[in-house]
């Protein structure tokens, strides 16, 4: 414990207004590459734009929430690598129950949903602050348990869901070059993420993030605090879970398990720090599409897909090789 | 101000690394250029990769491709991926302009509906190795329900109607498994005396599918024989290695399967029931003979054999070349469909 | 009056035990693993009605585990620093094929080839994490990333593949009908790391390092230095690893060791090893690898599902590490 804080108090001591200055600037920069790509991208392409953004606003819409729901806990201080298979988990409970269900019930089910996934990650939360274990050591069993229930519920990938459900992602909103499954983003991260981010209780998901005892001696509940933020990343986990039912159209208990890297690459590449407390969700979700697009800029030219996990792992290091460089040449 | 022009410096550096990673990343990859009008593009969508029969079927796929000289351009998803990430890699060779699709299903009724949108856009779909039923789409594959009930028929009457089996499967939920677990289903209603003791899903991987057989035969249960949903030679190995007797073993027509069956008899003995991987290169002809404007079959549907030793020695001594890959599949043609030569198909290069 | 002295004299007493056994806790685990044997014996006399402790099970058991004893190896290392590699699973399996693929020129170009690799990438983990101060889950994260995607388009295109028989011999053959080949590997390697951390003055800097990578770093330790050869070390453990299992499967997938990445952490986490770094070693890890395979063919035995099988493995990590918290914090 001890020689943790030490090693996380080398990198902080940086003044706030600078390192919100580096967040946005990061964040800008994240969507500037992604709209350098789209030109790029458009011009391979065979396909209407509208089939096109379509495609990619259905592929992303997982990771994003993964991203999301990964990045909540990040900013809070921890890591949570049983994100994907608690998506998987609520990816086949919801396959599983909603095959026969109509719209309706279908969206009253996603709130129970949303009610598990945010009882899992309390849950997992509480593990935490009530035995002091690392993050890394908890989750890391978490994931063992949540694809374990996943496997009880449904062996064999199946079910699935009315076709109304599948239509909010794969449809569009009013124009049909807006997809439905861009728009279920930004809501969710309107509705779920700002209130809370610029209230109290995001200011302590920052400020136990960046700084624990500072935290604690200002008078924030660290612990409630730090099981808030992971039962947020278990809704956001439940809606990528509930993603993967309406873009896929089954469930499959193992059709996680890539998330967990790839939320942690798309949180990584959207700026937030691994050492909590900096960064925000809009990076992340840039970062999620610019990972799905570049996969699929990759297939559209010829070229192995492959390569996509090959750069992304580059990527991954280089822009925390960076970071790191960056805070050691700022603290000194 | 200075400490403030230094962050902002801090951070064009990182964009820029960042933007000069993705440029070197997009441009070291450089494909060739679509040609012309000329000749056709082809997709082919896999999810499963490292395994030997997968690595066949993409290659008897691109052999195929170029023997035909009639296609310009491949676009290849080879991915170890799931059914959400199938569907993405079919979006983007749409996307691509591809004139037909030959895809190896994850799933028997996710991919209706991307399917359907590629038949919207006048793409010829082909389901290989694992039939897909869905308005449009042609299908080419062995008639796995017969694959699983003919072998396990063989190992029940080579058992004498009586024991202890395991039935070691493919992939949960893909079609091709569902189906052959159907045929083993229908075989075992016939032999009431034999018991299923351990149902497992190997994920089609080799050493996977060793490792659970050793851990079965390492908890001590009685096994008498083996059904494999093709994960066969390791399986076998797997008893030499946790030094137990030999029982029957059902596997496919993989060379390292088929040597044993010829170089351990009689103290091991076993059949292979035929699914090869060349499967790929018919689903390539199936597409480009339906580009050219001609009929093909709806399913292009091949009848398992059951190989044994020595009864099939003919069969057998073909295919049983030494120094083939193990875990490959042993009949690299499938006549009339495919034309390339064995060179072509080793070279495993495409147009 | 004279009970008092009595309750003292018991409750020191427990303490000095309890503090016995969180220093020792292999002693704690040879008891579990017997147990663990014992409930074996009487399920499998119950359900087959012969013996499970025979010396072929035994044997077998070994033979079952050494690799990932190996692989187990290289995450306790990483993990005394107080890091933790992810990139063990796809730098074995990445062994496995070079061994494959190099096999094809010879036994010693393949084998050397597979240690290679193990090499290269312990290499890029250690300069990340020792000289660029990457967090050991990110830095391992990506490696693993960059593996698997190399692995996946060269198992597409490269198709000739040849395992040397000598490494079919040692993941495979025993001596004297009972003595894997494999295990004696293991033992020889596990010789050389657990008197490697106890009597040399590198072993004791990894500690050192893992308990606090400052205060090593004022006296004068060279932390990068330490960093980097753990992750070298942890790299060539996993090659052998990989070795192993591609010479006990006889064929490289994709797939050869995936399974082996999280029951690595498990043992070294089962082993006493604190995932904090500092304190624990590769004794503790032994038993680990024992108890998770013995635990495996027990819950074969009971015809457990693959879900119970993965409720319990990640509810044992997670108790176990609370358990050896609250021990080594109540001191």
């Amino acid at each position: 414990m001890t020689s943790a804080t030490v090693t996380a108090h080398e990198y902080r001591g940086v003044p706030a207004w600078r390192r919100n200055l580096r967040l946005h600037g990061w964040t800008i920069g994240v969507w500037l590459v992604l709209l350098a790509m789209v030109p790029y991208w458009r011009s391979l392409s065979q396909q209407s734009f509208e089939f096109d953004i379509q495609a990619l606003a259905i592929d992303a819409l997982p990771l994003c929430f993964a991203a999301m729901a990964q990045a909540v806990v990040v900013i809070s201080g921890g890591i949570d690598l049983s994100v994907g298979s608690l998506m998987g988990l609520m990816n086949v409970i919801s396959a599983k129950h909603m095959i026969g269900m109509s719209f309706r019930e279908a969206i009253l089910f996603s709130l129970v949903i949303l009610l598990l996934s945010a009882l899992a990650g309390g849950f997992t939360g509480l593990v935490i602050t009530f035995t002091r274990i690392p993050d890394i050591v908890v989750t890391l069993g978490m994931l063992f348990v949540w694809y374990g229930v996943g496997l009880w519920v449904m062996e064999i990938p199946g079910g699935g869901a009315p076709q109304q459900f599948y239509d909010l992602a794969l449809g569009s909103i009013g124009s049909t070059q807006v997809p439905g499954a861009m728009v279920i983003v930004f809501a969710a991260l309107v509705v779920l993420w700002l209130p809370i981010r610029w209230l109290r209780p995001g200011l302590s998901i920052y400020a136990v993030g960046s700084n624990r005892n500072a935290a604690y001696l200002s008078g924030i509940g660290v612990a409630r605090t730090r099981v808030g933020a992971y039962m947020l990343g278990g809704v956001f986990a439940g809606l990528a879970g509930l993603a993967l039912t309406a873009t896929a159209g089954i469930g499959d208990p193992n059709s996680g398990s890539i998330y967990t890297l790839n939320s942690v690459a798309a949180v990584v590449l959207g700026g937030v720090s691994l050492l909590g407390g900096v960064g925000g969700l809009i990076g992340p979700i840039a970062a999620a599409y610019i990972l799905t697009l570049s996969k699929t800029i990759l297939l559209i030219r010829g070229t192995d897909p492959n390569y996509a996990a090959v750069y992304q792992g580059i990527l991954i290091i280089l822009v925390v090789v960076i970071g790191g460089l960056l805070s050691r040449k700022t603290h000194r | 101000m200075s400490r403030n022009g230094r962050g902002r410096g801090a951070w064009r550096l990182g964009m820029l690394i960042a933007v000069g990673a993705l440029a070197v990343a997009v441009a070291a990859t450089a494909g060739q250029a679509r040609k012309g009008q000329g000749g056709y593009t082809l997709g082919l969508s896999n999810t499963l990769v490292g395994n030997g029969w997968r690595e066949g079927q993409l290659c008897a796929f691109k052999a195929q491709a170029l023997a035909s000289g009639k296609v310009d351009s491949l676009r290849i998803a080879h991915r170890a991926t799931d059914t959400a990430g199938q569907i993405s890699d079919i979006r983007a060779m749409i996307s691509a302009g591809v004139d037909a699709i030959i895809i190896n299903p994850s799933s028997p009724t996710a991919l209706k509906p991307v399917a359907a949108q590629a038949r919207a856009r006048d793409i010829q779909v082909v389901f290989i190795d694992q039939y897909v039923s869905a308005p449009g789409v042609y299908n080419a594959s062995n008639d796995q329900v017969a694959y699983g009930r003919l072998g396990a028929i063989w190992l029940f009457k080579k058992l004498g109607g009586k024991g202890n089996v395991v039935e070691m499967r493919g992939i949960a939920g893909v079609p091709a498994d569902t189906d052959r677990h159907k045929g083993f289903q229908q075989a075992l209603k016939a032999y009431p005396n034999i018991k299923v003791v351990k149902s497992v899903f190997t994920g089609w991987q080799f050493a996977p599918g060793a490792k659970q057989m050793l851990d079965i035969l390492n908890s001590g249960t009685q096994v008498d024989g083996v059904w494999t949903s093709g994960i066969d030679y390791t399986v076998v190995d797997a008893f030499k290695t946790a030094g137990k007797p030999y029982v029957p073993v059902v596997g496919a027509d993989n060379y390292g399967f088929v040597r044993q069956l010829k170089s351990r008899f009689p103290t091991f003995q076993g059949a292979a029931v035929t699914n090869p991987s060349s499967i790929g290169g018919v689903g390539a002809a199936q597409a480009i003979r339906l580009l050219d404007g001609q009929k093909a079959p709806k399913w292009i549907k091949l009848s398992p054999d059951v190989w044994t030793w020595p009864q099939d020695k003919a069969s057998i001594n073909k295919y049983a070349r030494a120094g083939a890959p193990a875990d490959a599949s042993a009949q690299l043609q499938i006549p009339p469909w495919t034309t390339y030569t064995l060179k072509q198909y080793a070279a495993c290069k495409g147009p | 009056m004279t009970a008092a002295p009595e309750t003292v004299e018991r409750e020191s007493r427990l303490r000095a035990l309890q503090r016995f056994l969180t220093d020792n806790p292999v002693v704690i685990l040879v008891l579990v693993l017997v147990a663990l044997f014992v409930v074996t014996e009487v399920v499998n006399r119950h359900q087959v009605g012969e013996p499970f402790v025979t010396w072929n099970q035994i044997s077998t058991t070994l033979l079952v585990a050494a690799p990932l004893g190996m692989i187990a190896g290289g995450q306790t290392l990483v993990m005394l620093t107080g890091g933790v590699d992810l990139s063990v699973a796809y730098t074995a399996t990445a062994a496995a094929f070079a061994i494959s693929w190099q096999g094809t020129n010879g036994t010693l170009e393949g084998i050397l080839a597979g240690l290679l690799v193990g090499v290269v990438i312990g290499l890029a983990n250690g300069v990340g994490v020792g000289v660029f101060r990457v967090n050991p889950l990110v830095m391992t994260l990506g490696t693993s990333s960059v593996i698997f995607g190399l692995l996946s388009i060269y198992a597409g295109q490269a198709f000739e593949k040849r395992i040397p028989d000598v490494v079919t011999t040692l993941g495979r053959e025993r001596f004297h009908t009972y003595l894997p080949a494999n295990t004696l590997l293991w033992a020889a390697v596990a010789a050389v790391l657990v008197l490697g951390l106890s009597y040399t003055g590198y072993g004791r800097m990894l500690f050192a390092v893992g308990d606090n990578p400052l205060a090593s770093r004022l006296a004068g330790v060279r932390v990068w230095q330490v960093l980097v050869a753990v992750y070298v070390l942890c790299g060539v453990l996993a090659a052998l690893g990989g070795l192993l299992l591609v010479g006990f499967t006889n064929n490289p997938d994709l797939s050869l060791a995936t399974s082996y990445l999280l029951p690595s952490v498990a043992a070294v986490v089962i082993g006493g090893t604190s995932i904090l770094g500092g304190w624990g070693g590769y004794g503790g890890t032994i038993l680990g690898v024992l108890i998770l395979t013995v635990l495996g063919s027990l819950l074969t035995l009971l015809d457990a599902e693959e879900w119970e099988r993965q409720v319990i493995y990640g509810s044992i990590i997670i108790v176990l590490t609370a358990i050896y918290a609250r021990a080594t914090r109540s001191d």
